[in-house]
């Protein structure tokens, strides 16, 4: 080979080296269609206490979600609820969480029965998030003694 | 001489001695037929009567567990399917109190100093306030 034609192919893989050193990386890009991949939706949740003949005067409980992150939480229906629970900061980006409340305004503002008292948010990363029963759930009436209630925790359907 | 218990004359046996086994013995009472019978049918009413008892106790420790199972399974299915029961009575949680202690203090109600949670020497909705963050705090209950 002559001096020439190696100088050739040297510049030739000089030139290669260059080029792909100069190309850009290919980042492999997740198909969101391909098979596997999961899809988080936001979903809310009704919580709702029942006092039966009793005056609803406070109230707590805890929930968890098996596979959602909470993303925020919202007051109730009645004005005695209206503002969002007591909960910890910490349970956001969370699954668990305990909530508690007071009831604002006077004694003439309780409700009895069934009261929605707050709306929890969460990011659903399978399925509708799988919310668990309530637990530890304590209530107390206007004299601030424990009643019997019941809770439900109930998917909100938008409307 | 031998008699024995229940032994039988020999045949070589003179006749005192025969005399004085049979006396020995006693005389051979005879039980009337119907007596017998009213007798064996009175033992064997007694021994029905227990066989049923027994097995109603038996029927009824089982009808007991069954309801237990059973009972215990249906609390457990409520427990799954969102729904939840507060207890009355509860125990103390996180802090020593819950949310009917952190009412009574909200509204005056309450003039224990044990809940005086930041110290002021007034029990007063700042108190409430404090009680409710504990309450509801996560890192209290080690998640």
């Amino acid at each position: 080979m002559t001096a020439r034609a190696l100088a050739s192919v040297v510049l030739l893989l000089c030139a290669g080296v260059a080029v792909g050193a100069g190309a850009r990386p290919r980042i492999p890009v997740q198909d969101p269609d391909a098979a596997g991949a999961r899809t988080e939706t936001f979903v809310a949740y009704d919580v709702f206490v029942d006092a039966g003949g009793s005056s609803l005067a406070a109230w707590q409980l805890e929930l968890e979600f098996a596979s959602a992150k909470l993303v925020g939480i919202e007051g109730g229906d009645a004005m005695a609820f209206r503002d969002a629970p007591i909960y910890d900061p910490a349970a956001l980006q969370g699954d668990r969480v305990v909530l508690a409340a007071l009831a604002d305004g006077g004694v003439r503002d309780l409700v009895s029965g069934r009261t929605r008292v707050a709306r929890i948010h969460v990011l659903a990363v399978e399925g509708d998030g799988n919310p668990r029963a309530a637990r530890k759930v304590v209530a107390a009436d206007e004299q601030g003694q424990h009643i019997e209630v019941d809770v439900q925790v109930r998917r909100h359907r938008g409307k | 001489m031998n008699l024995g218990r229940g032994s039988c004359p020999s045949p070589g046996m003179d006749d005192f001695e025969r005399q004085l086994a049979d006396r020995l013995r006693g005389p051979r009472t005879e039980v009337p037929t119907d007596v017998d019978a009213a007798v064996l049918a009175a033992g064997h009413e007694a021994a029905g009567a227990f066989r049923r008892r027994r097995r109603l106790i038996v029927l009824r420790t089982a009808a007991a567990a069954a309801a237990v199972v059973t009972l215990l399974l249906w609390v457990g299915a409520r427990s799954f399917d969102g729904d939840a029961r507060g207890a009355g009575a509860a125990r103390p949680l996180a802090g020593g109190f819950d949310v009917a202690d952190a009412w009574r203090v909200a509204r005056g109600l309450e003039r224990d100093l044990q809940f005086d949670q930041n110290g002021d020497g007034r029990i007063d909705r700042s108190d409430a306030d404090e009680m409710l963050r504990t309450i509801v705090a996560l890192d209290a209950r080690g998640s």
